[in-house]
């Protein structure tokens, strides 16, 4: 009897070592369990962050592409200026043959500046630059209208703003002596174009081709055919006029010269002609930009494959 | 009979035990499994934040360089502008 009970004794114990592990281990496990959950939630609440993040580093690589293109816009901004330029003239071409062909209501206005640079072409640049216009300078070297009679510098300074604001530059012979040897021979006429070909790259580093004959064409007399086969043998573009408010001549008030200037536009391609040396053309300058625009021109500066420049 | 009757609990318990003991060691082993995927995505989290930083950064200071070259390219950006302007108009008559 002693025995059993010894034996029960011995065995109740087992059993409850055995129960108190078992509750310990159950409880283990739920803890396991319930941890286990908890860091499942975190997990899944920190995989959403993680696509969060991803999405935004997407977002972020995209926009690092968008920003590196604009900086390479901007530091490449004359090459794209210089391509604008370039398709701007292609449609311009393709625009006056459907000028020509009368396939368009609308027309062309090439406003043109000569016996510059003058210290008043400041101000005609800044005219044409409030009304967003292109134009063509054609220049000479030496003239009493020249800004090269007075400061050396400030020549320099507007052949360069001339061309940094866009305009095309072109040639008017170096002396612009009409009665002074210019139209003594072709040579002395094809010189006179070298010596301000030469000047504006000096200034500028630009070559230019497109020209002016002094006092129009028709003043080279006899000698206009071989002046024009000399500038065609050189490369050489050439250009007159068929519109003007008359500030070359004696022009005393504006009201003259707007009459003139409106009286003149007649044509669907037109060339004006104005110079950059005279107030009155400034005056007026505004109103003629806006009545060209008012009369559907659209203006632009001269480019050498216009069917307006002979060649 | 007391005895026949804990060799049936015990036998029971013994089950139980090892039950509980599987348990256990299934919860323990998906325990570290979910600790390590915890600590994976965690870390791949602050790998990614500070991509994103590096990033952001990167790209505050692109803006300020594009910021820099705007004030730099000033006419030069009114003339591209002035360009496109008469491209435009040029379009805009060769379709009508």
């Amino acid at each position: 009897m002693d025995r059993y009970k010894r034996k029960d004794k011995s065995c109740f114990i087992k059993l409850t070592i055995t129960s108190i592990f078992t509750i310990l281990l159950f409880a283990l496990t739920s803890y396991n369990i319930f941890k286990c959950l908890n860091t499942g939630k975190s997990i899944s609440k920190n995989k959403k962050e993680l696509i969060i993040i991803k999405k935004e580093l997407k977002k972020q690589e995209k926009n690092k592409i968008d920003l590196e293109n604009q900086i390479n816009n901007l530091n490449n901004l004359k090459q794209n200026i210089e391509n604008q330029k370039k398709e701007t003239f292609e449609l311009a071409k393709k625009l006056e043959l459907k000028i020509m062909n009368n396939e368009t209501n609308y027309k062309i206005a090439y406003i043109t500046f000569d016996d510059g640079p003058y210290y008043l072409t400041y101000k005609v640049l800044d005219t044409l630059k409030q009304n967003k216009i292109k134009a063509t300078f054609f220049t000479i070297g030496l003239g009493k209208e020249s800004c090269y009679d007075n400061n050396n510098e400030d020549c320099t300074k507007l052949y360069k703003k001339i061309v940094n604001e866009g305009h095309t530059i072109a040639n008017h012979t170096y002396s612009h002596a009409i009665f002074k040897g210019l139209y003594e021979s072709p040579n002395a006429f094809i010189e006179q174009i070298k010596m301000q070909e030469n000047l504006i790259k000096e200034k500028t580093n630009i070559t230019t081709n497109i020209t002016r004959f002094p006092g129009g064409s028709t003043t080279a007399g006899n000698l206009k055919n071989e002046i024009i086969e000399k500038l065609r043998q050189n490369n050489y573009g050439w250009i007159d006029w068929s519109a003007q408010d008359g500030d070359g001549g004696n022009l005393n008030d504006t009201d003259t010269a707007w009459i003139n200037f409106v009286n003149t536009i007649n044509e669907n391609i037109e060339v004006i002609l104005f110079h950059d040396y005279s107030n009155i053309t400034l005056s007026i300058l505004p109103d003629a930009i806006k009545y060209l625009q008012d009369n559907n021109y659209v203006i632009l500066p001269l480019f050498y494959n216009s069917i307006k420049v002979n060649k | 009979m007391v005895y026949n009757l804990n060799k049936k609990v015990s036998v029971f318990l013994c089950i139980i035990f090892i039950i509980s003991i599987i348990s256990t060691v299934i919860s323990s082993f998906y325990i570290i499994k979910t600790n390590r995927n915890y600590e994976k995505v965690k870390q791949e989290i602050n790998q990614k934040q500070k991509e994103l930083a590096r990033k952001i950064n990167e790209n505050k200071n692109s803006e300020n360089e594009i910021k820099n070259l705007e004030i730099k390219f000033k006419d030069e950006i009114e003339e591209q502008n002035i360009w496109i302007d008469i491209k435009e108009k040029i379009n805009h008559a060769l379709l009508n």
